[in-house]
This record gives C-alpha cells, sequence and structure tokens, in this order.
C-alpha cells in the first residue's frame, strides 16, 4: 500500500490542505481503513478500482467513480479488497466552496459523485489527469487547475476563510468568542456564513477538529498514555474526552486505541 | 448512507435549505414564515411530551412556538450540523433562552437554558415539510429553568 503526500504550492495553502496519491495491490483478503473526521473536504478521483465504505452505524455501500466528500461527524471505515488507484484533493474547511462553489451545508456527511454534482470542469479534469502517466505529473496538473481556478475567481482568503484556518491551526482548541471579533461580524452572521461554506457550526466543527487531532496521536498506537493525549489534545477533563469518542467513533478511547486500523497501520512508504 | 441518484443529490440540496430556512425563521421568531414551510396538514412530534406533544403544525406547532417565543423572548438557535439518513432530513441543534414568563407548568426564575436538540424533518415530493420529529432532554431543560 502506498501513499504520498504533497504539499500544495503556497498561492494554494489558504485553501488546499495537502495533495495525495494512494494505490493500493489487490489484496489476499479484506482490509478495513479506520477513518475519524479529519475536518477536511476533498475531491478523489478514482482512477482505477474501487472499496466499500461504512460510516459508524451506518450499512456499506460501493464507491467506483470520483467523488466530492463533504465534511464527516463520525468516523467511516474503507473496507478495501481489489487494487485502488487514486488521486485527491484535500481541501482546507471553505476551499472546497471558495474554489468550486460547493457548499460545504449541502454535502456535510456525504459523497456526490461528480456526475451528480453536474461538475462539468471536475469531469474534464479527471480526464486529463486520466491520461497522465505518473502521480507527480498528475499532481503538478492539478496544482496548475487549482492556480488557474484562483486566478480566474480572483481569490484571496476572506476573513471567514482566516477565521476557520485559525481553527483548524489550533486544533480546534480555541474559543469561538477569541476568533470573531477578527472576521468583523456578528456572531449570527459568523455562523451562518461558516454553516454555509464549511458544512458545520464553527463550534461543533472546533470539537471535531479537537477530536480528529486526539485521534491522531493515537493512530498507529496500541498503547497510549492518555495525559499526552488529553492535554495537547485541547481536552481539560477526561469526561468530554469520553464523550466525544463516543459520540464520534462509538467506542471509549481506550477501546478505539485497541481496535483501530488507521491508515498509519498500513502504509509502507 | 447509500450512494445518490443525479436527481436525489439535488433534491436533498433543496430539502436540506428548506430544513434550514425552517430554523432560520425560528431565529427570526417568525412562527408564519416557520410555518408556511410546511405542508397544510403537516404534523409535528415533540417527543419528550409524549402523547401531549403529537399534533398538526397549524395547531399545536403555531401554538407551541408562539408560546415559547412569548415566554423566552431572547429565545435563539444555532444549527451544528444538516445531514440526511434513508430520506429524512436530520438538524443537530442548539437552542437557548432566558425564561420571563410561566412556560407549561415552569414557573419563571428568570433562568436561562441552552439545550442541543434534535430535528427530524420528513419531507414531501413538493419539497414541503410533512413532518417534524423534536428531541431534546426535558429533563436537564427543566433543571436549567430551576425546577
Amino acid at each position: 500500500m502506498k501513499y504520498k503526500k504533497y504539499i500544495p504550492l503556497p498561492r494554494l495553502r489558504p485553501f488546499v490542505e495537502c495533495l495525495f496519491f494512494w494505490e493500493v495491490p489487490k489484496q489476499a483478503q479484506q482490509t478495513v481503513i479506520d477513518s475519524p473526521p479529519a475536518g477536511y473536504s476533498a475531491i478523489v478521483f478514482n482512477l482505477e478500482g474501487g472499496y466499500q465504505i461504512a460510516r459508524y452505524g451506518h450499512d456499506s455501500h460501493d464507491i467506483r467513480s470520483s467523488f466530492v466528500v463533504g465534511q464527516a461527524t463520525s468516523n467511516y471505515q474503507l473496507l478495501v479488497e481489489e487494487s485502488i488507484h487514486q488521486i485527491g484533493i484535500v481541501f482546507k474547511p471553505t476551499g472546497l466552496f471558495k474554489l468550486f462553489n460547493i457548499p460545504g451545508f449541502e454535502i456535510s456527511n456525504g459523497r456526490f459523485s461528480l456526475d451528480d454534482l453536474s461538475a462539468a470542469s471536475l469531469q474534464l479534469l479527471e480526464k486529463q489527469i486520466a491520461e497522465l502517466k505518473s502521480p507527480d505529473q498528475q499532481i503538478e496538473h492539478i496544482q496548475q487547475v487549482l492556480l488557474q481556478q484562483l486566478s480566474r475567481k480572483n481569490l484571496v482568503p476572506d476573513q471567514l476563510d482566516l477565521a476557520v484556518n485559525q481553527i483548524v491551526g489550533k486544533r480546534g482548541n480555541i474559543k469561538i468568542s477569541e476568533v470573531l471579533p477578527g472576521t468583523f461580524m456578528s456572531r449570527r452572521k459568523f455562523e451562518r456564513r461558516f454553516l454555509y461554506e464549511v458544512g458545520l457550526s464553527p463550534k461543533y466543527y472546533a470539537r471535531l477538529r479537537r477530536y480528529g487531532y486526539a485521534c491522531s496521536l493515537i493512530a498507529g498506537k496500541r498503547e497510549a498514555d492518555w495525559d499526552t493525549v488529553l492535554f495537547p489534545g485541547g481536552y481539560y477533563d477526561q469526561s468530554h474526552f469520553i464523550k466525544d469518542f463516543k459520540e464520534f467513533s462509538g467506542l471509549s478511547p481506550q477501546r478505539y486505541l485497541l481496535k483501530n486500523q488507521e491508515l498509519s497501520h498500513k502504509i509502507e512508504s | 448512507m447509500k450512494p445518490l441518484t443525479k436527481t436525489m443529490g439535488k433534491v436533498l440540496s433543496i430539502w436540506k435549505n428548506v430544513s434550514l430556512d425552517f430554523l432560520k425563521a425560528y431565529q427570526d421568531h417568525s412562527v408564519e414564515s416557520m410555518v408556511a414551510l410546511c405542508h397544510k396538514n403537516s404534523t409535528v412530534s415533540f417527543t419528550p411530551l409524549g402523547e401531549d406533544g403529537k399534533g398538526t403544525i397549524q395547531d399545536l406547532g403555531k401554538t407551541m412556538w408562539t408560546y415559547l417565543m412569548d415566554s423566552f423572548p431572547d429565545i435563539d438557535n444555532t444549527v451544528h450540523s444538516v445531514s440526511h439518513e434513508e430520506g429524512k432530513i436530520i438538524a443537530k441543534v442548539s437552542i437557548r433562552g432566558t425564561q420571563a414568563k410561566d412556560f407549561a407548568g415552569i414557573s419563571n426564575k428568570g433562568h436561562s437554558f441552552d439545550s442541543e436538540h434534535i430535528f427530524v424533518f420528513t419531507m414531501d415530493d413538493s419539497n414541503e415539510i410533512n413532518h417534524i420529529n423534536i428531541n431534546w432532554d426535558h429533563t436537564d431543560f427543566q433543571r436549567q429553568l430551576g425546577v
């Protein structure tokens, strides 16, 4: 299983978190990959194969085509058996709306194929990258298209983008009242715009981001000193920490630690 | 969550927007605008109130929301997330307010509440709200108001 993460070009960074290449050979038996909510949305170009996806508490279904995925509010699992070849763009929380006019509100907790969204420019991009041979070339082409989109829309980060990215940078460990003054918006306007562009309320987003970061601190481990997860993760009491794990993953932190199969358990290079 | 057809994706987007408009109208204290988004025969269920909490939106819904806005004049909400499950729209909402009058047997002590609510909207073919199920922790709500 190969996974390569690409840092975006500097001009894209306010809107794009990273790009990635993921290749999986055909598996002898089903491989399960856990994925907690990371606080990002993404466009994933599925160039070969497919897998099943199961959101916590829901039935699984097939993923075969390229898709746009919104903010998730619970853990999900990828059930992988056949070979996969994917290239993806992971957006900062407002990036997908700013670059492609896709409101986070309409796609939260969902995966929509490019066809469902009538996203002609993305369907064209999918064809173009399928014709390129190496992942490096594909990523380079995607970044050029994103830069064109940035120039065409004359995009510079606005107050909302900066506030959201501040929450991302602090891994959710910040009060909304600390972010609000910099936006020059009323609380109601800030919450409404945040919900529309990101897909969640600011407070709920910060909570998910905090939880996602805590998961990243224990990913790939089977033992943990919880003090090194709780406090760096922004949790000041155990009850909130346990409550978040149970709500978003259905498991206690200890059970999640022992059971999780996040991607970091599987990657070779 | 099953993959969506092109039409279903668009319909869900409309339904999410109608549900959000309902909650915005609630935030603006406009019961008329809330009811205008619902079918004339639509129903509501305020789950913690049991059988007493079931009725039509035109009758029970209108009365309850008007009563709430009168008893809690600063009542406000924050929509945390709106998702879809099996053709229904589910909104996680915080509702908060400060009591100014007696409400449903709870005498006014001037206390405030802040309570997580789950709204489940069922829509019809003409994209009107057909049914709303509303659930919250009523014991905690009463506790916050000093019961």
